[in-house]
């Protein structure tokens, strides 16, 4: 009797794993879809049709990202990933075109009445997707909104923003604590996109977010969390159409995985293609063949150098000659197998103010190690005198941990000892935001506005430096007090590259290279990758 | 029985207010969520203001024990991440880890039986050495390794099934196929050696002498009492499968819990890690316990005062 | 009147494959159970009574071998039939029980499973009709409320209840021969009894013949009506039970018989047999009781004596032939 109970329960288990797995339907979203996802209707991964037949010119663009989305709240969040949703599900007032030039996309005219004070005019021909016109009322209210919550993300970008104030049905003014020259590339970033005050009003901001409406291109059919989401065309749009019928963003955290579907055809394109594989997507054959497709970014990765009184690297002759010791063009080269720019600047090659006079094998580079041993024997150091503290973190950027390494061989070489510390991803970030850096902190930082004053501030400001780098060179912070208020875009630039070659020979930090993004791409498609990495579907097309 | 199932289950309440209490130090102890939410260049000042809304400055008894207080109506707070409630959106992950850890113990079963039988049955053939060998192999690979071996060379090599995803049956076979390998490798040796010994007992011998044939005697009167233990182990497996499979999920793209919870620990997505951790917790109790009941209804000579 | 032969066992062999080679257990052993009679097999333990009744059944282990000039069963040779028909004959016309009923059952399944399985691997009944047949089997053996009983797993039963299950197993399906491995001699002395007489009575009742092995001549005069002693693997004596316990012939069996305390002793020390039994791997030459027999010789250690029927009914293996032993008071 009892066997027979047992068996029953056995069975009853066994039939419920093998009808839920039949189900086949992947788990239901209580976050942000607008539909219930359909078994099989995500495109993602058919078993068996790969690259081939199936996807002769089909107008679905799938792309493989290394992690989903963070928030369907634009307000919250500040990643590149998530960021590039919104810019094709929402509206901001500029927008970036292919060639990193800043574009109105709500906004027609803009004035800089005075050094505080702004002025827009917005278009009267946009709309969101359930049929609200995008009022001048919505831009008031999601200004306001992410220049006054402090518990948003975003806050620390536009908290600079004062005031808002309606002028008239298509214009507004807005007013800064202090100025901003950069203001229409602040506007750019995808946390400022335009939300539908009415609605939310309505409806509070959790309805929003389970179902956001849209004003971009395209329309966010559904969000799986950790899984995908898809775009369909926005056919309200008042821009360019949409060029794809269907975009589906698959997270695929783990890289080989990620890569092995590239291969398959499971994606088109993918990005942050780790070096290990990169052999494996040149060389593919398979259905259309996949190829690497390089692209600028703005990340340099650089070493942070501890000018603290009593520390080894207030020594200029021992700041210059760790420059000199380091053979840039090697570790871009051999290491990076060309995947990085040497450089002696924070800026980047797109970015506005960019020195071109620091960037690139010759000039990037100042690798003469008979020179380095020279400065220290001038500073009066004896060979080995010399010991340094440096971190690193491994596996968070491209090679970090292998660069390191290749730089304390070159200072070894030189005659400075290292002691080289390893760490995680997340302690290195800790140490940086706590200002716990060593003698030497290898990290890559990079610019969200790709305007040059934003990234300058990380060594001219004295609020940043203090504690960190402690370089304190008057001159400099004197520029950049009068860049950052410069209205006049190509005096800023001018600014920018002086105080960059200011830097460059005083070196509160020495640059090593500026990094390319590496993309994985189906040869279906044609990508022209972005200076800002963001990927958007509208700038990948079929290839011919 | 009855008074014992009772026991268990308010047994149940201390334990789960420890773990609530050491996750909650532990996630306190580990670091700031506003390191990953705001840029590296952010001040003091700014984080100190993002810290202040999301009421993170509050003495840590304080947030504790507001904490627990939501917990028993079922409120664990919000993910900062979705801005939801964080219970609901890890209950939404569990069909998909269900799925999973249903179809890698079916698998894990399908295989271990039959060759833990036939392994006691020949024992010490070469069939045998061969089995016990990919049985320690199973044991020794890791659960990364396998799946993107599987991957390469099932999904890439062959295409035979997708390389990742959800969706369809096809997507459940490899990464169910993943977990499997490593249970299977437990169970086979065990039902082997369960097999062996109880072959010799007197029980069997009676089978025998009735006129029975060898499979039956082994199919029947053998496996059962060999079973006992390894249904027990069985149980003790779904816990494991449930919120340990984070691994396989993150290599297959698998949207369950394990990857939900590694998602939410990288953000410092406390409300989310409690909740996940706390289900775990849960689930491992009770796990615990249906395997006790278990043993106890399969072996009438086990009962619980 | 002369009774059928059930069983005819002519020179049975058994050997042990073990690390230090083929080691031989049962040494030509040969003896026939008659319809209808009880046979009781007596040694010490160890010396192959209990694998010459495996060996008959087929149940050995994989690493004994056994040969035999013929082990015949109602006209069967068991050495040569199929395995397909040994399993019919094993359950039906052959059964045998076990020493521990404690462990003889499994302790997953009900009395009832394992009694209906017997029933119904060797008749085709169905269900509810060997359910019937396991009530009554059950009441044959005095089980008091059986159809509770069925139910109960074996653990909830004493170890003479469960002696009687098994015994109701195996004569369920009416057994020509049954075989029972000293069925009585895990059970305390009351129910010892009570087994035994359960047992001779079903014998009439079912018309079978028992091969019943055991150590202990109390029981030996309970039940049996003929003898078998075995020694060192050997049939060593054969008569019926009278004879035996009157004037036993072999020095052996006249040393178990006084190694027993009796009622009325009055000497203070015991008698013992000296020395121990041998192993299987070093056996004594020539006769191989020899090391401890007080009647030794000269002779007894040169060769193996035969096994001769010395009398009508009466067999002896020993070269002193009737002159080994001295009237029983």
């Amino acid at each position: 009797m009892r066997r027979k109970s047992i068996s029953k329960v056995l069975a009853a288990v066994m039939a419920c794993a093998v009808a839920v797995s039949g189900c086949g339907g992947s788990g239901q979203t209580s976050g942000g879809s607008s539909a219930p996802a359909e078994p099989g209707a995500t495109g993602a991964g058919e078993a068996g049709t790969a690259a081939g037949a199936a996807q002769e010119g089909s107008k679905t663009l799938k792309i493989g990202a290394a992690s989903d989305i963070m928030t369907l709240d634009p307000h919250d969040q500040n990643q590149t990933n998530t960021g590039d949703l919104f810019i094709s599900i929402g509206s901001q007032l500029f927008k970036r075109d292919l060639d990193f030039q800043v574009k109105g996309d709500l906004c027609t005219e803009y004035e800089q009445v005075d050094d505080l004070t702004w002025t827009f005019k917005i278009r009267d021909d946009a709309s969101f997707s359930n049929g609200d016109p995008i009022t001048i009322e919505d831009v008031k209210w999601s200004l306001d909104r992410v220049s006054s919550d402090e518990g948003l993300v975003a806050y620390i970008y536009f908290k600079y923003i004062d005031n808002v104030e309606i002028v008239d049905d298509a214009t507004i003014k807005v007013t800064t604590e202090s100025p901003r020259p950069d203001m229409t590339s602040l506007l750019c970033m995808p946390s400022s996109t335009i939300l539908p005050s009415k609605f939310i009003e309505e409806n509070g901001m959790e309805a929003y977010i389970k179902e956001p409406v849209s004003s971009g291109p395209y329309l966010l059919k559904e969000w799986i969390p950790d899984d995908h989401y898809t775009l369909t065309p926005n056919p309200d749009y008042y821009g360019e159409p949409a060029t794809w019928e269907e975009v589906v963003v698959r997270a695929i955290p783990e890289s080989s995985t990620r890569v092995s579907e590239l291969l398959t055809g499971g994606v088109d394109l993918i990005y942050n293609v780790p070096v290990n594989e990169w052999e494996r997507v040149s060389n593919n054959t398979d259905g259309y063949g996949t190829s690497l497709v390089y692209g600028e970014t703005s990340r340099i990765m650089l070493m942070l150098l501890r000018m603290t009184d009593g520390w080894v690297c207030q020594d200029p002759l021992v700041r210059e000659a760790i420059e000199c010791a380091i053979d840039k063009n090697a570790i871009c080269d051999t290491l990076l197998l060309g995947a990085g720019t040497p450089t002696r600047s924070r800026i980047g090659s797109s970015v506005v103010g960019f020195n071109n006079d620091l960037f690139g094998s010759e000039k990037g580079d100042m690798y003469d190690p008979e020179r380095a041993k020279e400065l220290l024997a001038q500073g009066g150091y004896s060979e080995g005198q010399i010991e340094v503290n440096m971190t690193a973190s491994s596996g968070r950027y491209l090679m970090d941990a292998e660069m390191a390494q290749m730089i304390a061989a070159y200072l070894e070489a030189v005659g400075i000892k290292v002691n080289l510390e390893l760490v995680d991803a997340t302690v290195l970030s800790n140490m940086f935001s706590a200002k716990e850096n060593k003698d030497l902190f290898l990290i890559g930082l990079s610019d969200g506005q790709y305007d040059g004053c934003y990234p300058l501030a990380q060594f001219c400001d004295p609020i940043r430096t203090e504690g960190q780098s402690d370089y304190d060179n008057p001159e400099i912070v004197k520029l950049y007090q009068q860049a950052r208020v410069e209205k006049d875009p190509e005096k800023r630039a001018a600014l920018s590259t002086q105080i960059q070659s200011i830097a460059a020979e005083d070196r509160p930090q020495v640059c090593i290279a500026q990094m390319k993004a590496i993309f994985g791409v189906s040869n279906r498609v044609v990508l022209n990758p972005r200076m800002d990495t963001n990927i958007l579907p509208d700038e990948v097309s079929l290839a011919k | 029985m009855g008074k014992y199932l009772v026991k268990r289950i308010l047994q149940m309440i201390p334990v789960m207010i420890i773990i609530t209490m050491i996750i909650f130090i532990l996630l306190n102890v580990a670091g700031d969520p506003t390191v990953n939410l705001l840029p590296l260049d952010a001040t003091e000042a700014e984080r100190e203001a993002l810290r202040t809304a999301m009421g993170l400055n509050r003495p840590l008894p304080v947030q504790y024990l507001d904490f627990l207080k939501k917990a028993f109506t079922g409120d664990f707070g919000n993910s900062y991440r979705f801005n939801q409630p964080a219970l609901q959106l890890a209950m939404a992950r569990m069909p998909m880890s269900i799925q999973l850890a249903g179809a890698a113990l079916l698998f894990a079963v399908v295989m271990a039986i039959p060759l833990g039988i036939l392994s006691a049955q020949f024992a010490n053939s070469p069939f045998d050495l061969i089995i016990s060998g990919v049985s320690v192999l199973g044991r020794a690979m890791p659960s990364f390794w396998v799946g993107i071996m599987l991957i390469l060379l099932l999904a890439v090599n062959f295409r035979l099934f997708p390389v990742s995803g959800s969706g369809t049956p096809a997507h459940l076979v490899l990464p169910a196929l993943t977990l499997s390998i490593q249970n299977a490798a437990q169970i086979i040796p065990l039902i082997r050696s369960n097999m062996l010994s109880i072959m010799h007992e007197d029980y069997i011998r009676t089978a025998r002498s009735k006129g029975l044939r060898e499979w039956g005697v082994i199919c029947i009167h053998a496996f059962k009492n060999a079973l006992v233990p390894v249904v027990t182990i069985i149980a003790l497996e779904v816990p494991g499968l449930i919120g340990g499979a984070l691994i396989t999920e993150t290599v297959f793209a698998w949207p369950g819990l394990g990857q939900f919870l590694i998602q939410a620990i990288g953000n410092r997505d406390m409300s989310v890690v409690q909740v996940c951790i706390f289900l775990i917790a849960v689930i491992t109790l009770v796990a615990n316990l249906i395997a006790d009941i278990v043993y106890c209804l399969i072996d009438p000579r086990i009962r619980y005062e | 009147m002369k009774q059928e032969t059930l069983l005819q066992v002519e020179k049975l062999n058994a050997y042990f494959k073990t690390e230090d080679g083929r080691v031989q257990a049962v040494k030509d052993v040969s003896f026939q159970v008659k319809k209808g009679e009880l046979l009781a097999i007596v040694g010490e333990s160890g010396c192959g009574k209990s694998l010459t009744s495996l060996s008959i059944m087929g149940l050995t282990a994989k690493n004994c071998q056994v040969e035999a000039e013929g082990i015949e069963f109602q006209g069967e040779d068991l050495l040569k039939v199929s395995p397909r028909r040994f399993r019919q004959l094993r359950g039906k016309e052959l059964a045998m029980i076990f020493q521990e009923p404690l462990t003889s059952l499994n302790p997953l399944f009900t009395i009832g499973y394992q009694l209906m399985e017997t029933i119904r691997l060797h008749n085709p009944v169905t269900k509810k009709q060997a359910r019937e047949m396991a009530v009554e089997v059950l009441k044959k053996v005095e089980i008091p409320r059986p159809e509770r009983i069925i139910m109960e797993y074996p653990n909830a039963l004493s170890g003479g209840m469960r002696q009687r299950v098994m015994i109701a197993m195996a004569l369920v399906n009416k057994p020509s021969l049954l075989i029972a491995d000293e069925p009585t001699t895990a059970l305390d002395v009351t129910i010892q009894a009570q087994i035994l007489f359960l047992m001779k009575h079903l014998m009439k009742e079912y018309h079978t013949s028992i091969m019943f092995i055991t150590h202990d001549l109390g029981v030996v005069a309970e039940v049996a009506d003929r003898v078998m002693v075995m020694y060192a693997g050997q049939v060593v004596e054969e008569a019926n039970v009278y004879d035996l316990f009157n004037k036993p012939y072999h020095p052996y069996t006249k040393g178990l018989m006084d190694s027993t305390i009796k009622v009325d002793q009055k000497e203070g020390l015991l008698a013992t047999i000296s020395g121990t039994v041998p192993s299987l791997a070093e056996m004594p030459e020539g006769c191989r009781f020899h090391p401890r027999c007080p009647l030794a010789g000269e002779e007894c250690k040169k060769a193996c004596p035969e096994l001769r029927e010395v009398e009508p009914g009466r067999k002896v293996r020993c070269i002193h032939g009737n002159t080994g032993g001295k009237e029983n008071g």
